[in-house]
């Protein structure tokens, strides 16, 4: 992009949404007030914020800004048609040997920015998603992407943001069978890349010992070792979360648990250990014998008892996290505690909330504009911001419904 | 030719003096068992004035301040105001909130594919053979499954289990009311509901014989599977008709009559006039032939436009009816068709694209229906979803607005209450609140199209099934001694 292109960019990229309630995503929210998008940042947020003499101004009146919503672990952009393989790019199947332990994988190599689900999904007010490969005990890293939609969309995201693996039931039977066969492998993948990152040299010289994966998968541990970057563990039974708990506080590693049926169980030691949880409310229901205890006030549970809390949606349901939060409430949660369970609750837990997560100045400007709660099924995102940037409404679906619409007569009214 | 004449001899003979035979013991008619009817033994209750609600009724009437009243299982009375407890009656006050029919699913694999999951439990698909229309979901329904009573919960009173889509033709379902506390389908089963017949379209039977190289591997082999299928019904159904006719002549003949000698009991040859062979029973061929007479009612698995024409021209073919596509994402694409020709549609809102026939669906499929004058019907095909059928539908209708497409509160209701009872064959039962209907009713926290609205209390033949005020045991029998409530933070 030339640099008279990028003037012309940001120029056209100021808006002020005027008179509107801002709920931040900390928590709080602000009534009638003004948000200034800037440079593709939120530039103010207050009463009195100027509007630029060149900015886009929109009424607000009546509706509600929110931060962009924020999925943690995604498939989109990894996976088009789940039944068609050749379409499918969410991971090396933990089936085949070479799966199982993949921590070099990465899911940006192969994330579709052009994805037709992007759109769509962002029509619910998603503005960002981690996608993450789902198979093996480590899968690999995910990317942070925005969901611009358009072929550069990687440039503005940030890959590795955590690694993400499973130590559940499932984990048990691609590790030979039992849980303790996870636990031995990763423990074995942990103390290798230890090992790797203090004898490179001797490793590079061939003056060292046999290890159980290869230099880049090693290298791909690093960071977790290091506890600069997240692991993520799919795990649902409290028994599990507790091994897991004790195995990232043995290893230094900074842990979120994804899935978390049971959590609720053992709040109290992931209160303690500030491990954030990741739960699908809609999913809390005893669907293997994993998720036995599972109760439909989970997360409100989790977040009374001091858990850093974050809202996801099945991979099926790549749009729903709106529906799952105020789902949410419905059993219990506070309303603005789902909703920060969707914007800075995700941000955090990977690292992210410098940047994404609340409207407040010197954020990145994604915010979504909504006719009215945003949690509730009749509201509909208005506009979709993303790095200040309007981002257009067509999808794949629209574009159908338009060729049928005019098909169809009305039907006459019944008497 | 020289021993003609003796022939004709004799047989002169026998005219002349005809051999004095013994009346003949007849057999009875052949038996052709059928299962047990269902157990019809609706829960006792005391007579039950709901009040102080908006009371949706999907007619197309709303009582903004109204009230319900159930007797011996039945809505006795929907009205205005207040309304008048009788003697003894139990009196619930909504306070203010919101009351609804029970809601149905017309598409459910729960107590056949229960939760929670186990190999033991996989029990939705015999997938043996790609025809297997003489099997029944209820022969497989476990009345424990803990997913029942979370749908219950849901303000679900009534489903469909069906057999799943792995066979062209999976066999029969049946309707369960989901009253708790039985231990057989039997006792769950509605009384007066027709069974369904699974049918499926696309890549589910093609995936799974194809990979066995056997037929169907294409769409080809499985319309020409149901061809085959329906063409042997035909026959089946012919040979029956014949039988059914031949045994009401034997019926009428071997009837006494008064003042009139006993009936014979050999025929003019002298054979004992037995009652009339059926033709050998054949289970399969039997629930197809019960589909081209109407008795049962095809539930088709059919994502696309293509496909869901082909069936119906293939119905027309053999002259039955399809009651309800299932799933039919691409339904918006032959909308007017569907409404012409009378079929329901059960669907998602935003399931799609999981896999190539499910590519083209649109959230907008169930408005799209309703603006044709179709019958769409929000189902679920998951033991998670069925809890929420009401968001399903608002969602559908949010989905229908952006494009000027909308429907009354209780018009969206109906997609999850009348439209489904309709599709199941119970519309003169259930999906409605209208005097004389079951008493299946659900009193709603908040707008039963909000997020946060949970079902608060559920009837059930006008019996209290659920209340979420009352800390109760689990309903599943399953359940029971895993949840300690003293474990909980």
């Amino acid at each position: 992009m030339s640099a008279l292109a990028l003037v012309v960019s940001l120029a056209l990229s100021q808006v002020a949404i005027e008179h509107v309630r801002v709920e931040v995503g900390d928590g709080t929210a602000l009534d009638d007030v003004t948000v200034v998008l800037s440079g593709g940042k939120v530039q103010a947020v207050g009463k009195d914020a100027p509007a630029p003499a060149n900015a886009q101004r929109v009424d607000g009146r009546g509706k509600v800004l929110t931060p962009g919503f924020i999925e943690v672990h995604s498939t989109l952009g990894l996976k088009e048609v789940e039944l068609e393989p050749s379409t499918v790019d969410d991971g090396l199947p933990a089936t085949r040997p070479e799966g199982l332990l993949v921590p070099g994988y990465r899911a940006a190599d192969g994330f579709n920015p052009q994805s037709v689900w992007i759109p769509w999904v962002r029509e619910e007010g998603l503005t960002s998603v981690v996608a993450a490969p789902v198979h093996g005990l480590l899968a690999g890293t995910g990317v942070w992407a925005p969901l611009t939609g358009k072929l550069d969309a990687l440039s503005d995201g940030k890959s590795p943001v955590a690694m993400f693996g499973a130590v559940g039931a499932g984990a048990a039977e691609a590790a030979g069978g039992a849980r303790g066969g996870v636990w031995l492998r990763l423990r074995e993948a942990f103390a290798d890349a230890r090992a790797y990152g203090k004898n490179k040299a001797a490793w590079e010289q061939n003056r060292w010992r046999a290890l159980s994966l290869a230099p880049l998968h090693l290298e791909a541990l690093q960071p977790v070792v290091q506890g600069k970057l997240p692991l993520v563990l799919d795990v649902h039974r409290a028994s599990d979360i507790l091994t897991a708990l004790a195995f990232a506080k043995e290893e230094g590693v900074r842990l979120v648990i994804l899935g978390g049926t049971e959590a609720y169980l053992v709040a109290k030691q992931l209160a303690a250990a500030k491990t954030p949880v990741v739960l699908v409310p809609s999913e809390q229901v005893p669907g293997s014998f994993e998720q036995l205890h599972a109760r439909d006030d989970a997360a409100a549970l989790l977040s009374k008892a001091g858990v850093p809390l974050v809202i996801g949606c099945s991979d099926f349901q790549k749009r729903r996290l709106r529906q799952e939060a105020g789902l949410a409430v419905a059993y219990g949660l506070p309303r603005n505690a789902a909703l920060s369970a969707i914007t800075l609750g995700p941000a955090k837990a990977l690292g992210l909330d410098q940047d994404v997560g609340t409207v407040a100045p010197g954020k990145r400007a994604d915010v979504v504009l909504w006719s009215g709660d945003p949690l509730e099924l009749s509201s509909v995102a208005e506009r979709v911001f993303i790095a200040g940037e309007e981002q257009p409404k067509d999808t794949r679906q629209r574009a159908l419904v338009q060729r049928y619409l005019m098909r169809i007569p009305a039907a006459k009214p019944t008497p | 030719m020289n021993r003609a004449p003796a022939l004709l001899a004799l047989a002169l003979a026998a005219c002349a003096a005809p051999p004095k035979l013994p009346d003949a013991k007849l057999l009875p008619p052949a038996r052709l068992p059928q299962p047990l009817a269902p157990v019809a033994e609706p829960p006792a209750h005391p007579p039950t004035l709901l009040k102080n609600a908006t009371v949706f009724t999907a007619t197309g009437k709303v009582h903004s301040r109204g009230h319900v009243l159930l007797v011996d299982g039945r809505i006795a009375e929907v009205g205005d105001g207040d309304g008048v407890a009788p003697p003894g009656a139990l009196v619930i006050d909504a306070q203010g909130g919101f009351i609804t029919p029970g809601l149905i699913d017309t598409h459910s694999h729960m107590g056949v594919y229960p939760m929670p999951g186990t190999i033991a439990h996989e029990d939705g698909n015999e997938m043996t053979a790609p025809v297997t229309s003489h099997v029944r979901s209820e022969s497989a329904f476990w009345p424990q499954d803990p997913a029942l009573w979370r749908a219950l919960a849901g303000g679900v009173t009534t489903i469909q289990v069906l057999p799943g889509s792995g066979n062209v033709i999976g066999g029969r379902s049946f309707v369960a009311h989901l009253a708790p506390g039985k231990t057989s389908a039997r006792a769950m089963k509605l009384p007066g509901a027709p069974e369904g017949l699974k049918m499926a379209c696309g890549e589910n039977p093609k995936r799974f014989y194809g990979s066995k190289g056997q037929q169907p591997m294409s769409r080809m082999g499985l319309v020409a599977t149901m061809r085959a299928s329906f063409q042997k019904a035909e026959e089946y159904r012919r040979a029956r008709l014949r039988y059914e006719r031949d045994l009401a002549a034997w019926t009428e003949r071997h009837t006494p009559k008064e003042g009139a000698p006993p009936p014979p009991t050999r025929r003019p040859d002298g054979m004992p006039d037995d009652p009339p062979e059926p033709p050998p029973r054949d289970y399969a061929l039997e629930t197809l032939a019960d589909v081209l007479d109407g008795k049962v009612l095809v539930q088709n698995h059919c994502y696309r436009a293509d496909e869901m024409n082909q069936v119906l021209d293939l119905a027309q073919e053999f002259g039955f009816r399809v009651r309800s596509f299932h799933h039919a994402v691409e339904a918006y694409k032959l909308a007017d068709r569907l409404a012409k020709e009378g079929v329901a549609v059960s669907t998602w809102v935003d399931w799609w694209g999981f896999k190539m026939e499910s590519f083209d669906g649109v959230a907008q499929n169930v408005a799209l229906l309703h603006r044709a004058g179709a019958r769409p019907v929000l189902h679920s095909d998951s033991a998670i979803e069925v809890r929420r059928l009401n968001q399903e539908a608002a969602k559908a209708r949010t989905a229908g607005r952006a494009f000027g497409l909308d429907a009354s509160d209780d018009d969206v209701l109906r997609w999850v209450t009348a439209n489904p009872a309709w599709a199941l064959g119970i519309e003169d039962q259930l999906g409605t609140l209208e005097r004389g209907k079951r008493a299946d009713v659900v009193v709603w926290s908040a707008h039963p199209l909000s997020v946060y609205a949970l079902a608060r209390q559920v009837f059930v033949d006008g019996a209290l099934v659920y209340d979420r005020a009352k800390h109760a045991p689990p309903l599943s029998d399953f359940e029971l001694g895993f949840v300690d409530g003293k474990e909980l933070p």
